[in-house]
Order: C-alpha cells, then sequence, then structure tokens
C-alpha cells in the first residue's frame, strides 16, 4: 500500500536545516540562560526578540505580541534580573518582524522601566546582534543614563557618523572617551561585542573588548583615554535613542546581552555564536 | 485593538499644541509624540517635528479629520475649537507613508543635535 509521506521529499532537506537550526539556537540559547543565571545581582540584561513570549504590545505588558507588524511596547528581559524594557508612546514602539525589533530611525525606543543599578560594578560587557539600515547620520543604539556627560554611563551609537564607523563610549566619572570602528558600509547586519573596564586608564584598557562579527575591529579613539575609575551608575537604560529623544536607530535588533563584568574568551564566544544565530549571519 | 501606521509631521510652533493634545486624546500612549526635530538642512533650527508608527485606528479617524477631532475633544471636555483643529490639520501632514518618504515628500531631515 502506498503511504504518502507526511513531508513531500522535496522539502525534507529544507526541514532538517529548519529544524536542526531550531536545534542550534535551543542549545547556545540554554548556554546563555546559563551564563546569565550564573552572575547574580541586578546588572545585567538579556533582550531576545526571537521570543515571542517575552514581548507586548503595550507598556503595561497586557496584549501580547502575536503576529509580525505587532507593535512592542514592553520586551521582558530574560537574565533573571527583571529589567524589562518599555515604551509608553505608541508611536514610538519598535515593530515586531517575528524574528528582531524594526526601529524606524524617527521615534522609536525603548527604555528600562526602572534604572539599572550597575554601581557593584567597573566592567561591563555588551553583545548585540544587530542591523544598521543607513549611514545618514549619527544613532544611539543603546546608552546606559540620558547622554554620555553623566557619570558611570556607557552607550554605543550605530553608526557614530556619517562613515558608518561603531562607536562605544564610556564615563567613569571624569569625562567621556569613546572608542570607533573603522567606516562600516549600510546596511550592515553584524554582532558587535563591546567590553568597558574603568578600572583602566587608556582608551585601550578602558575598552578592552570592541569586536564585529567575532574579529577585533580596527579602532580609533576620541575623548578622554582615562575617564574615570568608576564604577558605572544606577541609571536608565535607553535602546534606540538618546535619552528617548535624540539620535534615533535605524535599523533592527537580534538580541543584546549585556552582563556587569568582562567576559572570558569562551564565554564571548558563545555570546558571538548565539547572538549571529539571532540575527542569521555566520562567523 | 486595532493598529494603524501613521507618518505625522507638525510644524514646530504648533508642535506643543499637538503634543498636548496628542495626549488628551489618546491617555499616556499618547503622551511623548513630536520630540524629533526636523528642518529642510538637516540643521537646527528645527522646524517641524514628526511622530511615525502604530496608533489605534480610532485616534487616526481623529488626527484625519478636523470635525472628528472637535468632536472628540468636545467630548472630552478638551478646550480646543473647531477652528484650532481645522487650522492644526491644515498646518500638518498625516498620511500613511513610511517617515524617511513623508520626510522627502515634505524636503525635511532630521536634524541631529550636538552630541555630549
Amino acid at each position: 500500500m502506498f503511504v504518502r509521506p507526511l513531508v513531500r521529499p522535496v522539502m525534507g532537506p529544507l526541514v532538517r536545516r529548519v529544524t536542526a537550526a531550531r536545534r542550534g539556537r535551543a542549545s547556545l540559547s540554554s548556554q546563555v540562560a546559563a551564563l546569565m543565571a550564573s552572575f547574580a545581582g541586578p546588572a545585567k540584561l538579556w533582550l531576545d526578540p526571537w521570543d515571542i513570549t517575552t514581548l507586548q504590545q503595550d507598556s503595561a505588558g497586557t496584549t501580547p505580541v502575536t503576529a509580525a507588524g505587532d507593535p512592542i511596547g514592553r520586551i521582558m528581559d530574560k537574565s533573571g534580573a527583571a529589567n524589562h524594557c518599555i515604551q509608553a508612546t505608541t508611536t514610538s514602539r519598535p515593530l515586531w518582524q517575528a524574528t528582531f525589533g524594526a526601529f524606524d530611525g524617527t521615534d522609536d525606543s525603548w527604555a528600562s522601566a526602572a534604572s539599572i543599578d550597575f554601581t557593584s560594578t567597573d566592567k561591563v560587557t555588551v553583545i548585540a546582534g544587530l542591523r544598521k539600515a543607513t549611514n545618514a547620520g549619527r544613532s544611539q543604539f543603546l546608552e546606559l543614563g540620558a547622554s554620555g556627560a553623566v557619570a558611570g554611563s556607557f552607550g554605543m551609537t550605530v553608526p557614530e557618523d556619517a562613515t558608518g564607523a561603531l562607536s562605544a563610549a564610556r564615563n567613569g566619572g571624569l569625562g567621556a572617551g569613546a572608542t570607533n570602528s573603522s567606516a562600516l558600509a549600510a546596511p550592515l547586519t553584524c554582532v558587535e561585542s563591546v567590553g568597558f573596564d574603568l578600572a583602566g586608564t587608556t582608551h585601550a584598557t578602558q575598552t578592552p573588548v570592541f569586536r564585529v562579527n567575532g574579529a577585533a575591529a580596527s579602532v580609533s579613539n576620541a575623548g578622554l583615554a582615562n575617564t574615570g575609575q568608576g564604577p558605572f551608575g544606577n541609571l536608565p537604560l535607553n535602546i534606540g535613542r538618546r535619552n528617548g529623544v535624540s539620535f534615533p536607530f535605524n535599523g533592527n535588533l537580534y538580541g543584546l546581552i549585556i552582563i556587569g563584568r568582562l567576559l572570558a574568551a569562551p564565554e564571548l564566544t558563545l555570546c558571538e555564536q548565539y547572538m549571529a544565530q539571532q540575527a542569521g549571519i555566520a562567523l | 485593538m486595532t493598529y494603524v501606521h501613521r507618518c505625522l509631521i507638525v510644524p514646530a510652533a504648533l508642535a506643543p499644541q499637538a503634543r498636548t493634545l496628542c495626549e488628551q486624546l489618546a491617555g499616556s500612549p499618547g503622551g511623548g509624540m513630536f520630540t524629533t526635530g526636523l528642518s529642510a538642512s538637516g540643521a537646527e533650527p528645527v522646524t517641524h517635528f514628526i511622530s511615525s508608527g502604530l496608533i489605534e485606528d480610532k485616534f487616526a479617524a481623529v488626527l484625519g479629520d478636523p470635525a472628528v477631532m472637535a468632536g472628540a475633544c468636545a467630548q472630552a471636555g478638551i478646550n480646543f475649537s473647531p477652528a484650532a483643529c481645522q487650522a492644526l490639520l491644515s498646518a500638518s501632514d498625516v498620511s500613511d507613508d513610511a517617515p524617511f518618504v513623508a520626510m522627502g515628500r515634505l524636503g525635511l531631515k532630521l536634524v541631529s543635535a550636538a552630541a555630549a
């Protein structure tokens, strides 16, 4: 008797690839979960737009995201620290596009619902899966605090300016200092990793990690080399705009990890591999 | 709840009025609008402000017709005359365009403030 296969043979390889990708993502995701769980305290954040169960349309978290194109008014922190991020203004909510949050480059952003306390540390690692759509102007992708002038702040611009360079800035209490990548064309989908260490006294030691797609970026520096010895602040985290007002980010967020210490090389590689899978790129 | 996309561009002189009105009509989801400045050159001074994204369809109806806006104001007890509604919407650009399409149509660019 002929039994009709449940999956047509031509679909078999595709189904196997998708299934394998999901298995791989689940494996990396569980390892990232273990890493985040191993870090005690509030100085951490893990946003995962792939995970629809963490997304709500409104800032109060009452209406779940269910379909592509829905606004993301609240994205829940998976780190265990409950540093959920919200956007109360309807027009400023990034849109969910199945695997990422899309920022429109004019007024979209999130902010942590409350300040995030990084005062226990002078070290922070940020790993982001992102797409910059344009190099039209400065875009404040992420910033702890209202601006780079705030003591204890850190931030990343994507891009910093029309050259397309990515920038990572910190302020340990004396003022702002920044490390910039070389010019990068847009559009660009990438994994960006930055490590800040306010115990350092030079640009190189205050930003010991600056990687794009798993490789050390060619960098230049601006502002103070020694911005102070910290620690980082207990401040609101802004994603997509500076202080919810200026330098709007135009692009996609596939995932974001922030943790209040420098990661060991295998940990950093794990997070980058995870984030690359989120962004759909190969490292 | 049904959302629709709208791109709203208001002259800077009317932005305070538009901010207040949107928050009064839409509640807290309408607060914090019109914070992104625009100008023809992309440099200051800001001549317009933009808000772009999803809004509730009933709020879109209010923004699409001065008479509906005036009715909504009257119903909510907001002191905003029909003439003022007409003036605000006449001077503003309300469309379902993507934001950079609307800005291009009006010859406007984002204004980048000085970085700190």
